[in-house]
């Protein structure tokens, strides 16, 4: 048996995923899927920038995922972090196909509306978020996506990316420091 | 995925903290406002799924992402099943009958029937639907040689023939014949094949007839007259069951003409020695000439021999004939009803044959494989780095 952490709505949650023996482990595809799809939906619309074509990564990264469960090894990585890869690779091959990869670059258009519950200052401050993301470079940008939506570990992020973990956390670094500044 | 420490660019400690303050935001902590402020402003950026998005992805989980079969995957069980039925009968036919012919082959030779030319030389022709020893033999009463090469027609001999000329083809035939029995069986066929050979005008060469209770054989070496032999082997197959059936022949004219030319010179030779003694005059040219008179006399008598023997293997055949009684120790089950140890046989042939083909198949599908893998490994490194460069342009 083996847990891991849910952020998805903020709040710290464990969820309990039943494993079989070492690298037979079944899936509780279910509560994976329940914990992160919201967040699937995040990581994907953050590299597609497109509503649609977030919700096509999605719906795909997660049937593939899917239909692979019974290949995952808990002894290589969290069910999260394979979930990622797989959205990752949905989103890239999405990309690749649209020749959109100029959808990274920041199109306010595609924004979404603006909270009208939110406080005052608040559209004033998203639009200074927004501005710092276009500001970064899109393998920043995923970083971000990567640490802020898909919650996952600087040794997660490096082996998505085929870094070392603390080549990742390098690069996560420079990342948030430049979208820091781009914020204040 | 995998990571590669490398001991150079370790984390500074002042970043390490900064992350480690991330870290805390992004899992609630409060902490630090100005990170928890950063945390859910960037989070707000991306919107939530449509609620219909998301009830349809709902759906799409709980019902196991179904997809359409393909077109070949909607014929029904009722009409598959049947074809594969027939589809795995003909497969397993084709092995079997494979098994048959290559089984037939390491037991008997199937020689194509013979040209004339290979005839003429040393050649052996068995009989191609014979079957080999310890297979299943033809029923008493026929050849097996539907399919055999047609025996030559009886070789004409000079003493035959006399009207031939001397240049007739001079044909030496072999024919070896294997018959089988049943134990009680094997006295009446070795009587048989002894009474026959003599009604035919034949002679028993040698024989030796070995009996036991549980069966035995007998081999014969007969000399037949060739323009009888096929009637000896069709009477000889009414009395037990022929297995075997191997005919062979070989063209000794070369030999005869030159026993010929040497038979008419030495008695040319003679003429003219005698012609040579009723001359001389002198004792010593007359002991002389008597001397080389008795040479040419034992020189005639030499070549006739070869004569008389050549003609004998031209007019007489050599038929080696076997009887095989059922349950011998040599050939246990020849000619015996099929029963489960033939079916363990056949069923070991079988297997042997499909390991030959899964051999044969693996020695095909094998470098096929290392390429396919070679083109998988390299179509994946390809596809990483092209999923890498969408993310290059920003």
């Amino acid at each position: 048996m083996i847990a891991f952490r849910r952020r998805s709505d903020g709040m710290s949650e464990t969820l309990t995923m039943a494993f079989c023996p070492p690298n037979t482990a079944t899936l509780s595809f279910d509560a994976l899927y329940r914990d992160t799809v919201a967040d699937v939906h995040a990581y994907a619309w953050s590299l597609l920038r497109e509503q649609a074509a977030a919700e096509d990564v999605t719906a795909l990264a997660f049937e593939r995922a899917y239909r692979r469960r019974a290949r995952f090894d808990a002894d290589r990585g969290s069910a999260r972090a394979w979930l990622f890869a797989i959205a990752r690779n949905a989103a890239l091959d999405e990309l690749r196909r649209r020749k959109r990869t100029a959808a990274l670059s920041f199109d306010p258009a595609a924004e979404p509306e603006p909270d009208a519950d939110g406080p005052d200052h608040e559209p004033e401050r998203r639009a200074t978020v927004q501005a710092a993301l276009s500001a970064l470079e899109p393998r920043e940008r995923e970083l971000v996506a990567l640490k802020f939506h898909a919650g996952l570990s600087y040794a997660e992020i490096g082996d998505l990316l085929g870094i070392s973990e603390s080549n990742a956390g390098t690069k996560v670094h420079r990342a948030i420091t430049k979208l820091r500044k781009a914020c204040a | 995925m995998s990571s590669h420490p490398d001991p150079t660019d370790a984390l500074d400690p002042a970043a390490a903290t900064e992350l480690a303050a991330l870290d805390a935001a992004l899992a609630g902590d409060p902490a630090d406002p100005e990170w928890a402020a950063l945390v859910a402003a960037v989070r707000a950026e991306a919107p939530a799924p449509q609620p219909r998005f998301a009830r349809a992805l709902d759906d799409r989980v709980a019902a196991g992402f179904p997809r359409a079969r393909p077109a070949w995957l909607r014929v029904p069980a009722s009409r598959l099943l049947p074809t594969l039925a027939v589809a795995s009968t003909l497969l397993i036919g084709g092995v079997v009958v494979g098994t048959g012919t290559l089984g037939g082959t390491t037991d008997q030779a199937f020689d194509a029937p013979p040209t004339s030319a290979q005839e003429e030389t040393s050649g052996s022709t068995e009989a191609a639907s014979a079957p080999a020893e310890g297979d299943e033999a033809a029923p008493v009463g026929r050849l097996p040689r539907s399919s055999a090469p047609p025996l030559a027609a009886p070789a004409p001999t000079a003493s035959a023939n006399p009207g031939l000329p001397a240049t007739a083809r001079k044909v030496e035939r072999t024919t070896t014949l294997g018959l089988t029995t049943d134990a009680k069986g094997l006295q009446d066929a070795t009587n048989g094949i002894v009474r026959t050979t003599q009604d035919l005008g034949g002679v028993v060469a040698s024989s030796q007839v070995d009996s036991s209770p549980s069966g035995g054989e007998a081999t014969f070496v007969l000399r037949i007259p060739t323009a009888r032999v096929d009637a000896a082997l069709e009477r000889f197959a009414e009395l037990a069951s022929v297995a075997r059936l191997s005919e062979g022949s070989q063209d000794i004219t070369g030999s005869f003409v030159s026993a010929q030319d040497r038979l008419s010179d030495a008695r040319a030779e003679r003429k003219a020695l005698l012609a040579a003694l009723g001359k001389a005059t002198t004792s010593r040219s007359i002991a002389s000439l008597r001397a080389r008179i008795r040479g040419n006399r034992a020189e005639i008598a030499r070549v006739e021999g070869d004569l008389r023997g050549l003609r004998r293997r031209a007019d007489l055949t050599r038929v080696d004939v076997s009887v095989r009684a059922r349950g011998t120790a040599k050939d246990p089950d020849a000619g015996s009803a099929w029963g489960p140890g033939d079916a363990a046989r056949d069923a070991l042939r079988v297997l042997a044959v499909l390991a030959g083909v899964a051999l044969v198949a693996a020695a095909v599908l094998l470098p096929l494989a290392l390429l396919g893998l070679s083109a998988a490994l390299a179509a994946r490194v390809l596809r990483r780095r092209r999923r890498e460069a969408a993310l290059g342009v920003g």
